[in-house]
């Protein structure tokens, strides 16, 4: 029996990326409304690549993938969903609590990261 | 090294990210510093990964936006971001031009930095600033916050565009 391959697509972490990009930008024009809804949209895209990694075997980039959606998700105005999953994380990843840690303060310090 | 750039060639430099806001704000402020198209920007490059100059000289040619869109966006972003907007534009000429790196992805909120270059993944941080008299400060604050976070190579740009000049570092 043929094993399936799991490959992670480029077009889907494009599209996140910039997701990403067009929720910075309204952030940046004060656009909240229009923040909020590329930052969901970057966030379940985070989560779908966040199980590809995980079945490519790339577990660290899973992670990174967990933690980004929960910071789309804390921008986005969905600070609770964000916080659990952020507390999720800790337990499941206890070697990196400090990592998690310094998303989470980040996100609490400066949740549009408008400060550069 | 002297070279003549396109803004409008961003986007085929790192094709994985959004440039058309970008351009235009460097448009705006680049045209701001009361020089004529194409604009001279002076950027050192210090141990920039497989690159062997110490400064890139960029000839930096704008496109023909309408000055209706410039003016429109003018009224939408704040000075302060079109001048920070500006300066990803010019971290990815140099970025490109100075050893051929590209900018795959934004980088995770906590990590200091902005964006992640080329498959190693190594951070990048950008700040632009409109008066020559803050370079060194917003330089030596996230000098000092990436070293605090980081052992592995960041990149580091920081640029001004009162001169027009900057600085594009690697540090690893």
């Amino acid at each position: 029996m043929a094993t399936a391959q799991t490959t992670v697509s480029d077009m889907l972490i494009t599209v996140k990326s910039r997701e990403i990009q067009r929720g910075q930008l309204a952030e940046m024009r004060a656009d909240f409304s229009s923040a909020s809804r590329h930052l969901l949209a970057a966030a379940h895209l985070e989560l779908v690549l966040a199980d590809d990694y995980l079945q490519a075997g790339h577990n660290d980039l899973a992670l990174r993938s967990r933690l980004s959606a929960a910071s789309c998700f804390w921008r986005a105005g969905r600070v609770d969903h964000a916080r659990q999953m952020l507390e999720n994380l800790v337990q499941e990843h206890p070697n990196q609590t400090a990592t998690i840690q310094q998303v989470r303060a980040d996100l609490e310090s400066n949740p549009t990261n408008l400060a550069s | 090294m002297k070279i003549a750039v396109q803004l409008a060639d961003l986007p085929a430099m790192h094709p994985r990210l959004l440039w058309h806001e970008i351009i235009a704000a460097a448009a705006i402020v680049l045209g701001e510093a009361g020089t004529a198209a194409p604009y001279s920007f002076d950027l050192t490059t210090q141990n920039v990964p497989a690159f062997e100059q110490n400064n890139l000289i960029l000839s930096i040619a704008p496109p023909d936006f309408p000055n209706t869109y410039l003016e429109r966006l003018k009224r939408t972003y704040e000075p302060s971001r079109l001048v920070e907007l500006a300066a990803i534009a010019v971290a990815g000429l140099g970025l490109y031009h100075g050893g051929g790196h590209e900018i795959l992805d934004i980088a995770l909120r906590g990590s200091s930095a902005d964006y992640l270059v080329d498959e190693a993944g190594h951070l990048l941080e950008i700040a632009g600033r409109s008066r020559r008299s803050d370079f060194r400060v917003a330089w030596d604050q996230r000098q000092q916050r990436l070293r605090e976070r980081h052992s592995d190579g960041y990149y580091l740009c920081v640029v001004e565009f009162e001169t027009p000049a900057g600085r594009l570092s690697f540090f690893h």
